[in-house]
Parts: structure tokens; C-alpha cells; sequence
């Protein structure tokens, strides 16, 4: 396994701001196709990383690499192209326009030119209606395409977030907590979506429900106070001390 | 129900010019043109500040400025003996569009109320600069003489001829920003304006995008100066002042902002009410103040959202 090229390679990253530390010293990698969940208490600074992998929030100290390359001094809009993309915490698509539209925003970001273009109407451009429909259908709400993104529910918005993060067959992907907010069933359904999505995409996924965790992850790393405590796969963290100290708030129950 | 054409709204507009043209004739008013006239120049700034505020999410309060600046690239070219509209107007929209390049980089990096801030402290900025031009008036202002010339069948110091070029200029003006709403420019523009965050995260570099927004609304805003510096055959400082400013943003929210539609009937609405009640009482502003409250109210989309009025009130009885 560590004879792959990581993904992503994260070395000795620090943020803070101003007295708080939301990060200190963090370093972990994402191997191929490898789910990597990161998981810790609430404050552990898992959003604040996520940020500073997206380009979106600058670190104080560090280094980030994709794919071998130095994308540190890159913002936002540069990584996306670069195919690192995230879905938000807090469910964040554009509400008064259309579900397809929404699709159709995610799929020209990546078609550059194009975007710039101010006569022909965008409905007369068949292929990106095509390629929109299909990164709607990726996830199941094709049918739902011609409703404004504000009058789906929840679990639906969620799943309209994630076939935006798809689109373009990203490099990395980075899921802040998908199943927030989630009901079982929702919960339950989107755990297949990425199941299915494993594999072709190495992800890094942020998450509290510690079950779809568990089932999901090749690996974990656990971030308390904006340091990683500790990494590997799933049973080794179960088994951790440390882990079940800081995390889980009891010990491990130790055969005597 | 099905979606008009896009060109459906430029032919409306058309044809209630034309026949407008035709009633006031027959009615021997023929003195309305010129308000007529005013009316759709002002329209078609509020409807390229909507470019703005409505679709982009930037609210600019120095829009004027660039009525300014159109309405002074063709007063100084005419006073400088370059009378051709052919040059004139074309100059008026790049160099509108130009000062919007200079000064985009500077207040498109704050956003909100700084945006509000930045825009009107460069309007002020152009307003004094012209006040102090004395070679082109000062605060007096400056004559537009001659008109913009263009063939010579077409004598735009008449005022019923004025009135058809305005009308056909802002019709083709308005069809083109009609077909930059639904391209994939206008949806970038959407879509900054809802969730900027989440258009960088898609891979937008919204800067541009927002930058040439600003451009192009500038531009269209310099076209309209070009055409007001030929009604009023007058520019002065005024045409950039904060009030002006306001009062584009007035026709931009009370018609319904991010439609197009709804700045231009808001610019004849204001416009109108302005004419009317300013002849029956000085105090209007007053009477223009509650009305925009109950607009506000009421009217949370704009005036173009009227008939819900009355569909609520039908579904009462
Ligand atoms: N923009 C900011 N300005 C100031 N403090 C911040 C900012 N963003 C995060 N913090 C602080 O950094 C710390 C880490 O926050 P972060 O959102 O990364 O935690 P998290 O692990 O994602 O928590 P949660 O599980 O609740 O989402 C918190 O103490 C938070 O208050
Ligand atoms: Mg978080």
C-alpha cells in the first residue's frame, strides 16, 4: 500500500486564528481510490482543514500536495480545475435556480471558455444538458432536474451537492459530514451512493456518524484539537487508546 | 405555460413605442416624445445596472458615473468638432467601459457594503473631477452642440426622430442583454450572486466573471449617457451625481430587480409619476416616499409583479 503515490499529500500544516488553533502541525496523506475518514469531536478543526486543502483558507505553516505537485500557493478556483473538489458542511447549492442548473453550473466550470460566452442561450448547448442530466442521474435525482434546488428536501440537496462535487471525475474528493442533518433512510441510501462511488475516486470524508464511518473508510485519521492523534485502518482505531480517550471519552475495554 | 421568446419582450417593447409615437401624434401631443424619450434612456441604464444588482449581487450606488461619462464623451467630441454619432456613441460605451476596467480591480475586491461604499466614492470622485473642467464647463456643463450626427435623413435635434433612434437603439440593446441573462455567462453571474463560495469551489474565478459583468453594464450605461447627452442637448456633473445613483437603484428594486423587465417598468414608472405629481405639488418626493414603502411591502418582486394584487384579491372573494 505505501508503495502507491499518494493523492493528496499534506505535510506539517498550522492554522490559527488569531488565539485559537483550529490546526497544529497536521500531516496525512490519501492514497488512490482509498477512503480516508477523518473524524473528531466537534472544534477539532476537520472544516478548517477541509478549507485549507480547497484553496479556500490559507494555512499559516505547511505544505500541501496534489498528485506530487506544490498546490499550496493555489486558491480555490485553481484546485477545483486541478480536480480537488468538496461538498460543504452546511448544504450549499444555489437555491433559486433550477436542480439541472445547478448541474450545469458544475459541468461548464470545467469547459473554461465557454463560460464567457454571452449570446447563445445556454439551452441550445445539448451536450451540456447531456452531461448535466448525467451528473444529476450519477445520483439518482435526474427526474428531479427542471425543480428549483430550494424546493427539494434535505437529504435531496445533499445528494444535489454531491453530484456537483462529481462532476469531471475529480482527483480528490472532500466530504464535509454528508449525512448531516440526515434522517436513518437518507442516511442509509447516501452510504450507498459513496459505496458505489468508491474506488474510482480517493475521498477524504469528514463524519460523525461513527457507523457509516466504520463501513465506509479504509482508513482513519482522529483530529483532536487540530492535531491528529492517530491513523490507520479501521480496527487498529477502534482499538486505540488514545482514541477512545480523547474521542470516545471512556477506555478501550481491555482484556485482563 | 409555455416560455416566451426571447425576443418576444424587445418586440413588446417596439411596438408600444411605436404606437405611443403614433397616439401622441394623433392626439397632437407631440411634446410627450421627449419625455418618451428620456424615459427609455433612463430605462436602459437601470436595466444595465440590474446586469448589476440583479443577476451579479453587486450592488453598485455609482452607476451614474457612467452616464457621466457617455454623456460626456460625446459633449466634449462634438465641442471638440468630432460630431459623426457614429464615433461618438461607440466612444461612449469604451470609454465608459474602460473607467469600469480601471477602477473594477479596486471595488470588486470588497464585497457588500463596501461595494455600496467604493462605487459611490468613485462616482463622487468623477462628479468633482468635472465640476473642476473648465474647458468643458465646469459646473455649468456643457452644450451638446451639434446633436450626434449620423446620415443626414437623420436629424436627431428633432425631436420625433431622436425619439425612433432612441427607441431602436435601446430595443437592440435590450435584446442583447435579454440573450446575456440566458447564457452561460448570466448563469455564472446567478450564480455568483446566490453562493459565491460554492462558484470558486466549482473552479470559477468569480473576479473575472464579476469584473466583466461590471464592464458590460458600464458600457450599456455610457450608451445611455451618449443618448441622454443628445435629449437634454446638456451634460453636466449632475449626470453623475449620488442621486442620480439612487434613483437608477429606485428603478431597479421598485420595478423587480434580476428580470430586466422589471428596471425599464420601473424607470417609466418613476419617471412618469415624477413628471405627473411634480406638476400638481412640490412636495412629491413625500408622495414618492410612501409609495415606495408600500411597494416594498406589498410588492416584495417589484411593480412587475402587480397582478398578484389582484389575484390575491380574487381569491378572497
Ligand atoms: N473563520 C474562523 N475564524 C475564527 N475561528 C474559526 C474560524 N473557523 C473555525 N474557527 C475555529 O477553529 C476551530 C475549529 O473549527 P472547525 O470548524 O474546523 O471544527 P470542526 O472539526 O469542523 O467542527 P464540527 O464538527 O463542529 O464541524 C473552532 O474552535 C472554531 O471556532
Ligand atoms: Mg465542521
Amino acid at each position: 500500500m505505501s508503495l502507491e503515490k499518494p493523492v493528496l499529500s499534506v505535510q506539517n500544516v498550522s492554522k490559527s486564528f488569531g488565539g485559537v488553533q483550529a490546526n497544529r502541525d497536521v500531516s496525512l496523506d490519501v492514497l488512490p481510490g482509498e477512503v480516508h475518514a477523518l473524524i473528531g469531536p466537534n472544534g477539532a478543526g476537520k472544516t478548517t482543514l477541509i478549507s485549507m486543502l480547497a484553496g479556500e483558507v490559507t494555512p499559516n505553516d505547511g505544505a500541501i500536495y496534489l498528485d506530487g505537485h506544490d498546490v499550496t500557493g493555489l486558491n480555490a478556483p485553481q484546485r477545483a480545475k486541478r480536480g480537488i473538489r468538496r461538498s460543504f458542511q452546511i448544504t450549499s447549492v444555489f437555491a433559486e435556480l433550477t436542480v439541472l442548473e445547478n448541474a450545469t453550473l458544475a459541468c461548464q466550470a470545467l469547459s473554461g471558455r465557454a463560460t464567457y460566452r454571452t449570446w447563445r442561450p445556454i439551452a441550445a448547448d445539448r451536450q451540456l444538458r447531456d452531461s448535466s442530466l448525467a451528473a444529476l442521474d450519477k445520483v439518482g435525482i435526474a427526474a428531479l432536474a427542471d425543480r428549483p434546488a430550494a424546493a427539494l428536501s434535505h437529504g435531496e440537496k445533499r445528494h444535489l451537492e454531491l453530484a456537483m462535487a462529481l462532476v469531471g471525475e475529480p482527483r480528490l474528493l472532500l466530504l464535509d459530514e454528508p449525512f448531516a442533518g440526515m434522517g436513518a433512510d437518507e442516511t442509509s441510501e447516501m452510504v450507498e451512493r459513496l459505496r458505489k462511488i468508491k474506488g474510482t475516486t480517493a475521498m477524504l470524508l469528514i463524519e460523525h456518524d461513527l457507523d457509516a464511518v466504520f463501513s465506509l473508510a479504509d482508513r482513519l485519521t482522529v483530529l483532536v484539537l487540530g492535531t491528529p492523534v492517530a491513523t490507520g485502518d479501521p480496527d487498529s482505531i477502534r482499538s486505540n487508546a488514545e482514541v477512545h480517550a480523547a474521542y470516545f471519552g471512556k477506555k478501550p475495554v481491555t482484556p485482563c | 405555460m409555455k416560455a416566451l421568446p426571447d425576443w418576444a419582450f424587445t418586440a413588446a417593447v417596439a411596438f408600444c413605442g411605436f404606437a405611443f409615437f403614433a397616439i401622441a401624434h394623433a392626439t397632437g401631443n407631440a411634446i410627450w416624445t421627449d419625455v418618451a424619450s428620456r424615459i427609455l434612456v433612463y430605462g436602459l441604464a437601470a436595466v444595465s445596472l440590474d446586469i448589476l444588482v440583479g443577476y451579479a449581487g453587486m450592488v453598485s450606488f455609482g452607476h451614474a458615473m457612467f452616464l457621466l461619462c457617455g454623456g460626456y464623451a460625446v459633449g466634449i467630441l462634438a465641442r471638440e468638432g468630432l460630431v459623426s454619432g457614429f464615433i461618438q456613441w461607440p466612444v461612449a460605451m469604451i470609454v465608459s467601459g474602460l473607467l469600469a476596467a480601471l477602477i473594477g480591480p479596486l471595488v470588486l475586491r470588497t464585497g457588500g457594503v463596501y461595494f455600496i461604499l467604493l462605487t459611490l466614492a468613485f462616482s463622487q470622485m468623477l462628479f468633482f473631477l468635472f465640476t473642476g473642467f473648465s474647458r468643458y464647463g465646469g459646473d455649468e456643463g456643457l452644450q451638446v452642440y451639434p446633436r450626434s450626427e449620423f446620415i443626414r435623413a437623420v436629424d436627431l435635434s428633432n425631436p420625433d426622430t431622436l425619439f425612433i433612434v432612441v427607441l431602436l437603439v435601446v430595443c437592440v440593446a435590450l435584446y442583447a442583454m435579454q440573450r446575456l441573462a440566458k447564457s452561460p455567462f448570466g448563469l455564472v453571474l446567478k450564480g455568483c450572486r446566490q453562493n459565491e463560495k460554492r462558484m470558486q469551489a466549482l473552479g470559477y474565478q468569480t473576479f473575472r466573471y464579476k469584473l466583466l459583468a461590471f464592464v458590460i453594464a458600464a458600457a450599456v450605461c455610457g450608451l445611455a449617457g451618449a443618448m441622454l447627452a443628445n435629449v437634454t442637448g446638456f451634460v453636466s456633473p449632475e449626470y453623475g451625481s449620488w442621486q442620480r445613483s439612487g434613483e437608477l437603484l429606485v428603478m431597479v428594486i421598485l420595478g423587480g430587480m434580476g428580470t430586466l423587465r422589471g428596471p425599464l417598468i420601473g424607470a417609466i414608472f418613476l419617471l412618469m409619476l415624477e413628471h405627473v405629481l411634480s406638476e400638481q405639488t412640490e412636495h412629491w418626493p413625500l408622495l414618492l416616499g410612501v409609495l415606495l414603502v408600500l411597494v416594498a411591502i406589498y410588492l416584495p418582486n417589484g411593480l412587475r409583479t402587480v397582478s398578484v394584487l389582484f389575484r390575491r384579491q380574487s381569491n378572497v372573494s
